[in-house]
């Protein structure tokens, strides 16, 4: 099969398409409006637009696994050594001295290169085992909700990375590659798949503040990069108004505020005609989508629907709007409303120091709700059907960062290994995959970058990683850029 | 682009020159009413003529009329149906009967279907998934689920099953049936709480401290409070600074700095 939009003939036909329906369906809505007609002719009128897009929209390269994905980025890196990676063996090595022969001259970061010793740090964590498809999986103390459905989870013990700081490890993750203005894994999903509902963004954001060290956050890590702006994520804010300037101002109906649109829209087409300015059609596209999610948003966003069981479920803190109990609620009201991607940001994982309390408070905040997240998919059915990822952005040193003592100690940014989860949408259930050596240093068994994560994940949404691409500035881009390979084992 | 949406008509009408119904159908014209009514529709398989669609934007809105307009004219072509929180019912039984291709039905959250209407469409020959959660469907349809040619998996959480259909559901190998009420993984092995041992002293060393508590409260260099972050060993005790700074400045000659540290 030949890649999508690869020719930019037929790049160039694509988008000339759409600006004829689009200037079909502007026309149309202004007499519509103001002969006052209503919603149902306005749906009629964004059918055209959406079947223009749907037409256009990149033809998958097999039947996908998965419809939709929830990814739920642990801003920071979180420990797996405290979290997932059971070290027991590290107890009897206590303080001492991380052998040179597994640092193996590792860089580090500065936070660490100029500390006298790199004592071990094991973990003061408890770890249970946890039935699984397997022989079982050891998780810590901290996670017994998410130990609830091991079963269902998949592991990935051997993750690494090549970033060692935040910024560029999760511009990494988040979109292929480490210097920014690459778009984003879910924009990539909304440029391949398109919207599911048209009446909301196909990519949606939502962010919790944690309770620790915290780094910036910057939107462009779901930005759309080169792609048109309509693929980036629409973030929900967490208190006022989910999306600002959502309401109609005071004074202002909701025919007058169609006009106006109306009116605007026909200035930036001529402007986009004009120009062939591809970021113009999308300001008219993301305008209307604004429009309609005037009527959306706020039913997706009242929870007076849902009983007190379901707060039982993900716990009472998901009654209050930006938890990461909230968030889970909400991302799985969007996901059953078809939105493709939500992306879930919960910040405060970086702890250099007073990890132990820091990773205890972290841990009761996700813990339960994103098992109750897997539960709530599975028994609606729709868990087979939606991919859950669960990770940071790189993993934790063994050794101390600081002070160690059997009570309290910090741990620096480690690229070398990391753990990550995956569930639903294809993912095989109840597994692990990888291993990494005694000290939870380095990789021993089945290494998975990054662009592997990548590639399988569009791999179950139906797409070859090397065909889906984008021309840009003279050549085609892909999500992985020259890299990934399919995590096989992983997919059921 | 235009042309692949048109070969994939093309396919669409070729896979169903045989249907009656298919023969009858302006198929282009059938999918631009879907997605003028915000059904979103696709063909996820490049293998196969057969269609998605998924009714969630305009759910509320769809009832059985609705749903005669916009699905049976198309009921041969569909593999994968979402209807959820639609709000059909009987009226649709028709159209759903004739949707030979049908794998997956998702009609979660549709309150009016019940025993009756599962009852119907548990016969279609290649329906492998069946969602059912907060329907009336109860243990009245549990025969029919049995006896469901292809069936595989149903979710029937928050409807009208008892754990007692849901047992008997149980008893057909190969027919995975989810009431919502999956026991939880659990610890078959939890450990006590960890003790640490200090077997070796590092290297070249004498044994350290059980503890890396820094010795001094204020950071020599700079007299402000200790950062525990920051710290460097120093004649086999551990200094702490107050920014990563002030280790430079103490590396650089440590004998001005020493007075500031307590006595051993």
């Amino acid at each position: 099969m030949r890649p999508i939009h690869a020719d930019p003939v037929r790049a160039a036909l694509h988008e000339h398409e759409l600006t004829l329906t689009r200037r079909r369906l502007f026309a149309a809505g202004a007499r519509t409006f103001a002969a006052g007609v209503g919603m149902a002719a306005l749906g009629s009128l964004l059918g055209r637009d959406a079947l223009a897009a749907a037409a256009s929209a990149p033809q998958r390269h097999w039947r996908p696994k998965a419809k939709r994905v929830i990814y739920l980025h642990m801003e920071g890196g979180p420990s797996h050594l405290d979290l997932w990676d059971y070290k027991p063996d590290l107890r009897k090595r206590y303080n001492q001295d991380l052998p040179e022969s597994i640092r193996k001259g590792q860089r580090l970061t500065t936070m660490t290169s100029g500390q006298g010793r790199f004592p071990v740090a094991p973990s003061l964590f408890a770890f249970s085992r946890y039935q699984n498809q397997e022989d079982g999986v050891w998780i810590s103390e901290l996670m017994p909700h998410t130990g609830s459905v091991a079963d269902e989870l998949c592991f990935l013990h051997s993750m690494h990375t090549d970033a060692i700081n935040h910024e560029p490890a999760i511009t990494f993750c988040q979109t292929g590659h480490q210097q920014p203005g690459r778009p984003s894994l879910g924009a990539w999903v909304s440029y391949g798949l398109g919207s599911a509902n048209a009446n909301l963004p196909t990519f949606c954001v939502l962010i919790t503040q944690g309770i620790g060290n915290m780094q910036a956050l910057s939107a462009r890590f779901w930005g759309s990069g080169f792609l048109p702006s309509e693929h980036q994520g629409c973030r929900l804010r967490s208190s006022g108004d989910p999306v600002l300037y959502l309401k109609d101002p005071t004074g202002v109906s909701r025919a007058d505020r169609r006009a106006m649109l109306d009116l605007v829209n026909d200035f930036n087409e001529r402007e986009a005609q004009a120009s062939l300015d591809g970021e113009t059609r999308a300001r008219i596209a993301q305008a209307e989508m604004a429009y309609r999610m005037q009527m959306s948003v706020p039913e997706l966003a009242d929870l007076s629907d849902e009983d007190d069981e379901t707060f039982a479920l993900y716990g009472e803190e998901a009654r209050k709007p930006g938890t990461f109990a909230a968030n889970c609620l909400l991302a799985r009201r969007l996901s059953e409303r078809g939105v493709r991607f939500v992306q879930l940001y919960m910040r405060g994982w970086d702890q250099h120091g007073n990890l132990p309390a820091e990773m205890r408070a972290q841990s009761k905040a996700v813990d339960q709700p994103q098992a109750a997240l897997i539960k709530d998919l599975r028994r609606r059915g729709l868990l087979d059907e939606t991919l859950v990822v669960w990770g940071g952005e790189f993993g934790r040193t063994v050794y101390s960062q600081g002070a160690l003592s059997e009570t309290d100690y910090g741990r620096d940014h480690h690229p070398r290994c990391f753990t990550m989860w995956c569930a639903g949408g294809g993912i095989k259930p109840g597994i692990a995959l990888g291993k990494t050596d005694d000290y939870g240093y380095n990789i021993v068994e089945r290494p998975v970058e990054v662009h592997d994560l990548h590639a399988t994940m569009l791999s179950l949404m139906g797409f070859d990683h090397e065909k889906l691409v984008y021309p840009f500035q003279g050549r085609d881009y892909r999500l992985t850029d020259v890299s990934g390979r399919v995590v096989r084992e992983i997919v059921a | 682009m235009r042309l692949l949406a048109s070969s994939v008509l093309l396919a669409l009408c070729a896979a169903c020159a045989s249907n009656p119904d298919a023969r009858s159908v302006d198929v282009d014209a059938q999918l631009a009413t879907l997605r003028e009514a915000l059904v979103h529709v696709e063909r996820p398989d490049p293998d196969s003529p057969l269609l998605l669609a998924d009714a969630s934007a305009v759910a509320s809105a769809i009832d059985d009329a609705q749903a005669q307009r916009l699905f049976a004219p198309l009921a041969s072509r569909w593999r994968d149906l979402s209807l959820a929180r639609t709000r059909i019912g009987a009226g649709s039984l028709a159209w759903l009967e004739r949707c030979e291709g049908l794998e997956r039905l998702d009609l979660r959250g549709c309150v009016g279907v019940d025993d009756a209407f599962v009852a119907r469409v548990a016969r279609l020959p290649r329906l492998s998934e069946l969602v059912l959660a907060g329907t009336r469907a109860g243990d009245g349809c549990i025969d029919d689920l049995l006896a469901a040619p292809a069936l595989r998996r149903v979710w029937l959480w928050r409807s009208g099953a008892t754990p007692a259909g849901l047992a008997r559901l149980a008893t057909r190998p190969g027919l995975c049936a989810d009431g919502g009420a999956k026991p939880d993984s659990i610890a078959a092995e939890v450990e006590p709480k960890p003790e640490f041992v200090n077997l070796l002293p590092p290297p070249g060393e004498a044994p350290l401290p059980a503890t890396q508590v820094p010795i001094n409260v204020n950071c020599p260099v700079s007299g402000a409070p200790v950062d525990a972050r920051r710290t460097r060993l120093h004649a086999g005790r551990l200094v702490g600074f107050c920014c990563e700074n002030c280790p430079k400045d103490f590396d650089a000659d440590p004998k001005k700095y020493e007075g500031a540290l307590p006595k051993p």
